[in-house]
């Protein structure tokens, strides 16, 4: 798994930050003809504006990613320090939110100091088509301890796709050029942290109706 | 991963609201969703529970709450960190440029560079402290100490876990609530306890043994707050040569609640 932001990827479309996550890249990776052409650029963010805009997002982002409050307050800090050290790689404003992600994302990795083990797949089983549990109205609002739950079970191999496919938005090529994985890797661990996810907050639900439930009679 | 995906894995790669089958860049590996798609009532239910699943995690996956003062604190230790030379460049993704050291290397230079800095501050700090004649100490002295010992308590402090702590060289006050989780040593006469609950933000118990009682300072329990600012609250109190320093980032907590007692008014 590749522990660097890749910039460059053939994202088209904006993510939730309203920003285009494939536009990682420094400017360098783009023809000279898009910047002369680009008569009013936004001006180059400094560190103070990216951490009064991006402090929030990227914490929610990195206590999804650790669980843990004090890791994640550590984790957006060391993103700021790499994005300090790396700035003057970063001159259009409107790729700062996918950049700072993916700063994020290899912090968290390199965090970890060995490398990712290689979960077998098959430990984690995919849904079937007609086998979707968590479809219905009930799930219109989910429970973040329960997800919190859900995600800490998935090996890191598993959240990090999860994660970069909800969170930051990437679509499934996006996901494997910056993580330099097959297509069909990101596919087969996507559909299978979905479907434990699925099956985990289903489990919660039912557990918590039942207590209620025990609660009510009791009462 | 050789195998074909299974149209569950296709529907399952697809975003919300992105409609990624109609997508050029995306349409050679969705194309079977597609065609399915157009013949499948099943298929098309199965998308509207996956698409509302997906639009509920997503919407509890930003239910996070944001430490008040985060962004702050964040400023404040950067703008600290003004104060350092100017980085050397290191290189990103596909810009590669001339080098005589590894990425990892300068990254590990400069955040050495940067500890020692910060260690050399804090012990430069520490020692006029420690070595001159007891005096008044100012709640905003020790408040500023304070503040280095908190970003020398990060990932890169030596934390150890709690079977070898100094407990009788460093005592832990009887006044705390919660028991620490693990400890490290700061400088030769200080050392930080871990005192944060699970899901919770930080605490911290800094522990510092002198020579002699420092006046200024409340000699017992309960603490007295020192000023502090971006959501990091602080207390100290003292037993004999023993300070206390509290350091609480607060939001859903408040220092007040690591202590059997409340502080007096």
């Amino acid at each position: 798994m590749a522990d660097q932001p890749r910039p460059g990827t053939t994202q088209h479309t904006p993510n939730r930050a309203g920003t285009n996550p494939a536009q990682v890249a420094v400017s360098s990776a783009l023809p000279a003809e898009v910047h002369q052409a680009d008569e009013n650029p936004l001006p180059s963010p400094t560190l103070p504006d990216l951490i009064r805009e991006f402090a929030a997002p990227l914490y929610r982002y990195a206590f999804r990613l650790a669980g843990q409050a004090s890791d994640a307050e550590d984790l957006v800090q060391q993103t700021f320090l790499v994005a300090q050290q790396k700035l003057h790689q970063l001159r259009e404003a409107e790729r700062a939110s996918a950049w700072l992600y993916a700063v994020l994302r290899s912090c968290f990795l390199k965090s970890r100091r060995k490398p990712i083990p290689q979960t077998m797949d098959d430990s984690f089983a995919l849904d079937s088509l007609a086998d979707l549990p968590a479809g219905d109205d009930s799930d219109a609002w989910l429970d973040r301890e329960a997800l919190q739950l859900a995600l800490a079970d998935l090996p890191d191999e598993f959240k990090i796709v999860v994660l970069m496919f909800y969170f930051e938005e990437l679509s499934y090529k996006d996901i494997a050029e910056q993580l330099e994985m097959p297509i069909g890797t990101v596919m087969s661990r996507l559909s299978r942290g979905k479907a434990h996810l699925r099956r985990r907050l289903v489990t919660e639900e039912k557990n918590t109706a039942e207590k209620n439930a025990e609660l009510e009679s009791r009462n | 991963m050789d195998n074909k995906p299974t149209i569950r894995e296709l529907l399952d790669a697809c975003r919300v609201d992105q409609h990624d089958p109609q997508r050029p860049e995306l349409a050679a590996e969705l194309a079977p969703l597609a065609r399915e798609l157009q013949s499948s009532p099943e298929l098309l239910q199965a998308v509207e529970k996956s698409e509302r699943f997906d639009r509920s995690v997503r919407a509890a996956l930003d239910d996070v709450a944001v430490p008040a003062g985060l962004a702050d604190r964040m400023l404040a230790g950067f703008e600290a960190a003004l104060v350092m030379p100017a980085a050397v460049a290191v290189e990103t993704g596909t810009v590669v440029a001339q080098r005589s050291f590894s990425r990892r290397q300068w990254i590990a230079l400069v955040s050495t560079a940067a500890s020692l800095l910060i260690v050399l501050a804090g012990g430069y700090e520490t020692w006029r402290w420690v070595m001159s004649p007891p005096r008044p100490l100012s709640n905003d002295e020790l408040a500023a100490a304070a503040t280095t010992w908190f970003d020398l308590s990060g990932p890169q402090a030596s934390w150890q876990s709690l079977d070898k702590a100094p407990l009788a060289q460093y005592p832990l006050s009887r006044g705390l609530k919660f028991g620490p989780t693990r400890w490290a040593r700061l400088d030769e006469s200080t050392v930080v306890y871990e005192l944060t609950r699970p899901g919770r933000q930080r605490a911290l118990l800094f522990v510092k043994v002198g020579q002699r009682p420092l006046p200024g300072i409340t000699k017992t329990f309960p603490l007295q707050r020192l000023g502090s600012s971006g959501g990091l609250a602080l207390g100290a109190w003292q037993r004999g040569s023993v300070v206390y320093v509290l350091s609480v980032i607060e939001g859903d907590q408040r220092i007040e609640d690591f202590v059997a007692r409340q502080p007096e008014a």
